[in-house]
């Protein structure tokens, strides 16, 4: 087996880390569209992205804004040429024997009875990316999303129009007193059956309010369910207030302890969210070699 | 919803209890179950659009029965933000309330704030954040209130990382994590005759 999925039949992966808070420490002053400021900064986010490289990342993810999404910041008229430049310029830095992943992020709309955007506008919307990827040549799909019916056109409009590897991220899992569930109600195991179902050959989490330990038993949840390899991308921990500064508390060490729990636990592909940053994930990268 | 709000009125029932009991009143359940996991934002969001339907019927009969506005609140999500649920829903219960709400919608930069304030002649400024990285325009809004004079202004502030330690440290009047507490506490801040 080749490309990624060879990849991931060999060894646990590391992921990079997220590019918002990266980019901030480059003048992006966090009030704008994150994509927006990146194709008008290259060079700083390139920057960005060779911090993960050096930190032994071992794949890049064009990091995508979906129309709906960018019709929010007035730039909808953009949404092609953003995500385009963002693919190419993510491809630029990206070396040799590495893997380019391309996100199908959320839309942010909702569909019918609470929304007012179509199943075909919301498909359309993701048609669109997964051409901008193909015309590129990208080595897999990240869909992400915290309901499973948008979530599902993203996975759908990959797997109907290209033969890369999708992989399915279920965003923002949160501890609530009927067990893990998303702000939309859907549970890790419901997830983890879906995404394997529509074809996503890799499962896994992103971002919530899940700290490190109950990454943990996230993980263990998704491997009961499903037989795909699992991502666990989790925040640095729960966000706290310090000197009128938000910050995510879990340290580069902390997240050495918990890595090898979410890998025993059944975890392929290992990385952080939002507070994580790239001295995380090079300790990690120690700790997994 | 329209129809069990026209038959409520048809059986005589007051405005203003159906109002408070019905409509407010099945939030506020939905609020809590909300809280507790037994709801999620899709039912939410199904129980605003109903309470919304049910509002469309009696706000006419609200200002026919010389009903005026308890204040006027400017609603937003701050700069580079775009997460809107939260601030609906306080806009849905301000309402149903008796607020008169003048909604900026997402990504509301403190200036488009400010302009709004004066141009409604606002009493109040309400502001969303889910983000951490848009919290620091919470407070450069309400910075920008300052700068303006507009001393007089309420804010308060909402969103899941904000809480009422960060609201203080801010300057923000008030705060408030769900919608129903956020109707209470602009019921506090904000009285005019």
């Amino acid at each position: 087996m080749t490309g990624i999925l060879g990849e991931l039949a060999k060894r646990v992966l590391i992921a990079p880390g997220p590019v918002g808070s990266h980019i901030a420490n480059s003048g992006y002053n966090q009030s704008e569209n994150t994509q927006w400021w990146a194709v008008s900064h290259p060079e700083a986010y390139k920057q960005a992205l060779k911090a993960w490289l050096n930190a032994g990342c071992d794949f890049l993810q064009a990091s995508t804004s979906n129309r709906f999404r960018l019709r929010k910041f007035g730039l909808e008229d953009k949404t092609i040429e953003i995500n385009y430049k963002i693919t190419e310029l993510t491809k630029e830095v990206l070396p040799a024997n590495s893997y380019l992943g391309f996100s199908l992020s959320a839309s942010m709309v909702f569909l019918p009875p609470m929304g007012e955007a179509s199943v075909d506008e919301v498909y359309g919307s993701y048609l669109e990316m997964v051409k901008i990827a193909e015309d590129i040549g990208v080595d897999f799909y990240v869909a992400s999303g915290s309901e499973l019916e948008q979530t599902g056109l993203a996975i759908k409009a990959a797997r109907d129009n290209s033969k890369q590897p999708i992989f399915a991220l279920l965003h923002s899992v949160n501890p609530t007193p009927r067990g893990f569930r998303t702000i939309m109600g859907v549970a890790p195991t419901t997830a983890a059956k879906k995404f394997q179902e529509l074809g996503a050959e890799v499962v896994g989490l992103i971002c919530g309010g899940v700290n490190y330990e109950e990454t943990t038993a996230v993980i263990a949840e998704m491997r009961a369910a499903c037989s795909k390899y699992l991502f666990a991308k989790p925040n640095a921990g729960i966000p706290e207030l310090k000197n009128g500064k938000t910050i995510y508390p879990r340290t580069p060490e902390d997240m050495t302890k918990a890595v090898p729990n979410w890998v025993k636990a059944g975890a392929r592909i290992v990385s952080g969210c939002c507070g994580t940053t790239p001295e995380h994930l090079a300790k990690v990268a120690a700790v997994l070699k | 919803m329209e129809e069990l709000t026209r038959q409520a009125l048809a059986d005589g029932i007051s405005v203003g209890e159906i109002l408070d009991k019905g409509l407010i009143g099945g939030m506020n359940v939905v609020g809590e179950r909300f809280k507790q996991a037994e709801m999620f934002i899709p039912e939410v969001l199904l129980a605003a659009g109903a309470m919304k339907a049910g509002m469309n019927v009696l706000s006419p009969l609200l200002h026919d029965t010389g009903y005026r506005t308890k204040g006027r609140v400017i609603l937003g999500t701050v700069k580079g933000d775009i997460h809107e649920i939260g601030k609906n829903l306080v806009g849905i219960m301000l309402s149903g309330a008796g607020f008169e709400v003048i909604d900026l919608g997402v990504d509301v930069s403190p200036r488009k704030f400010v302009e709004a304030v004066v141009e409604k002649k606002a009493q109040m400024v309400g502001m969303s954040s889910l983000l951490t990285v848009t919290m620091p325009s919470l407070k450069a809004t309400i910075e920008e209130l300052k700068k303006a004079g507009l001393n007089n202004i309420k804010t308060i502030v909402g969103g899941a990382t904000v809480t009422q330690r960060y609201a203080d440290e801010i300057g923000a009047d008030g705060y408030a994590k769900d919608a129903p507490s956020a109707v209470a506490k602009v019921r506090e801040l904000i009285r005019i005759d």
